[in-house]
């Protein structure tokens, strides 16, 4: 689902990911993040309908942590079900429960029907930020500056 | 001279100084919430999932620090890696234009490199330029065909307190 999901954005050779190394990383001591799944029912080919993958993160300003949430997704096939709501307000859930502040996550400017959905579910836009990155060849330049 | 080091416990108090006065730079005085007591126990904690790095101040001038990176760890699925958000970077009005803010980015990107982790990561404010500028300067990218959604407050007490179907 993680490659059908980079595909949906057209990047599906930017998954680098195995399933030997997610259960390496989501399985191992000390793990930095989560998965939650929606299952299939029994008579389906899949076990999992959908998932969401998110990791805590920290905001200076609330002095707190919240939910960052990497990925939603569900399989075309499930769509309309409501198994999207459902990953998300289990998210919501467990950031009322477990004192998390807010869940935050990125949505690809093109992807009209995910920021349709989640306007409605009371989320917004943090339109006056801009995300930036540093990775590949440029981070290795500055990591040899030090 | 390199005057990067990790934070002490000594330094709490000055880093919470600086998370204010970024607030105040970026038009909201009155966003932190955090105390000196509560980054102490979150960085220096049993269970500390942050980290932080600070730029050191020259003897004499009553000052421990000059600046401090804020970060932790995230996790991308597409890398199946994880990589380095940075939540706040900042350095002092008057140790501006010293080389500061970028030994305290090369410090990371020298950590994200020995660690293996495929990137570093951040949000800046639209209106920034300057800071714009100096990311740009050193590689970083726009990512510009994402938008950060956040459900926070009342929309996300009432998502999460609804009853489960």
């Amino acid at each position: 689902m993680i490659l059908a999901l980079a595909d949906h954005h057209d990047e599906a050779d930017s998954v680098k990911n195995t399933p030997e190394r997610l259960r390496q990383n989501l399985f191992s001591e000390r793990p930095h993040f989560s998965v939650h799944v929606v299952e299939a029912p029994a008579d389906s080919d899949f076990r999992l309908n959908g998932f969401s993958l998110w990791f805590p993160a920290y905001s200076t300003w609330e002095g707190g942590r919240m939910i960052h949430m990497e990925d939603l997704y569900v399989r075309p096939e499930s769509r309309g079900t409501g198994a999207g709501k459902a990953l998300l307000s289990n998210l919501a859930r467990i950031a009322v429960s477990d004192g998390y502040l807010r869940i935050e996550w990125m949505v690809a400017k093109t992807n009209e029907p995910g920021i349709r959905f989640y306007l409605a579910q009371g989320a917004r836009a943090m339109s006056e930020w801009e995300s930036y990155q540093v990775d590949g060849d440029a981070l290795r330049a500055l990591a040899a500056q030090q | 001279m390199n005057r990067i080091r990790e934070a002490v416990p000594e330094d709490v108090t000055e880093i919470v100084e600086l998370i204010v006065e970024l607030a105040v730079y970026e038009r909201e005085p009155d966003a932190v919430k955090l105390t000196p007591e509560r980054l102490y126990e979150q960085l220096f904690g049993a269970y500390p999932a942050i980290y932080a790095d600070v730029a050191t101040a020259p003897e004499g001038g009553g000052r421990r620090i000059d600046g401090f990176a804020l970060w932790f760890l995230n996790y991308s699925t597409w890398e199946g890696e994880h990589g380095i958000y940075l939540e706040d970077l900042y350095v002092r009005q008057e140790a501006r234009g010293t080389g500061l803010g970028k030994q305290l980015l090369l410090h990371l990107a020298h950590i994200a490199n020995t660690r293996g982790y495929k990137r570093v990561e951040w949000s800046v404010l639209k209106w920034n330029t300057p800071s714009i500028e100096f990311y740009r300067s050193l590689g970083a990218v726009a990512m510009d065909d994402w938008d950060t959604m956040r459900l926070a407050g009342d929309a996300l007490m009432r998502f999460g307190s609804a009853a489960r179907e």
